[in-house]
């Protein structure tokens, strides 16, 4: 058997299993940096709420998620049957809802069903706050709302 | 109603600084102005808010409970 300890060092090539063959500059940035890209086998998936009753006119809130910040970026996933608004509040690092809020989505057409992605890491850095989900429709709505955040 | 029936009699709760009428059956909350817009025009009762065309079956579920709790007459 080949002792590969005692093999020069060469040159070559790394070849995918499509064929096509590694190009040594993937993955390094224009200032030498290496690039890595998480893939999905790192997605954790987080239901917040699971069906959910919203009274027409009223609103639903949640206290926030305090597993969150050990994202790198998530996203909202939002299942609605009635026209909504939706405003994520930003939390401080005690957890304290700050006054302002961010609007995330705002959806007042008459579908009979939604589903919408929202990427909250571009909302909000720390993606850690709390949110108010408002029935805009003329019946009583059920919301599900998940989170897929990748880890650090 | 008035807007003092309504916070003399209903739930209210105080939720990041606004408050709010608690509707504790299905843990919503709704602002006393958006209550009043939908049934302002009925008597604080049982049985006015219940005719009231804007009651849905989960309005409807929300003042039988605060009946069962003794809230509304």
């Amino acid at each position: 058997m080949a002792d590969i300890t005692q093999m020069a060092a060469r040159s070559g090539k790394v070849i995918r299993s499509d064929n096509t063959i590694v190009n040594e500059a993937d993955g390094i940035n224009d200032d030498g940096s290496r690039r890595v890209q998480l893939t999905g086998s790192c997605v954790e998936e987080i239901t917040v709420l699971n069906n959910v009753t919203v009274l027409v006119g009223s609103q639903y809130a949640n206290d926030g998620y305090p597993y969150l910040d050990k994202y790198i970026k998530a996203r909202a996933l939002i299942w609605s049957n009635q026209p909504y608004g939706l405003n994520f509040f930003q939390s401080d690092k005690y957890g304290t809802p700050e006054s302002t809020s961010i609007q995330l989505a705002q959806d007042n057409t008459p579908a009979p069903t939604r589903f919408h992605t929202y990427d909250l890491s571009s909302k909000m850095p720390t993606v850690r706050g709390h949110f108010l989900y408002k029935n805009h429709g003329t019946a009583d709505a059920t919301l599900t709302i998940k989170i897929h955040g990748q880890k650090w | 109603m008035t807007r003092e029936e309504v916070m003399n009699t209903l739930p209210l709760i105080n939720l990041y600084g606004d408050i709010y009428i608690n509707l504790a059956l299905y843990d919503n909350i709704i602002t006393i102005d958006g209550f009043l817009s939908m049934f302002g025009d009925s008597e604080l009762t049982y049985d006015s808010l219940m005719a009231n065309p804007n009651a849905t079956n989960g309005w409807k579920n929300q003042f039988t409970a605060w009946r069962e709790q003794g809230i509304l007459n």
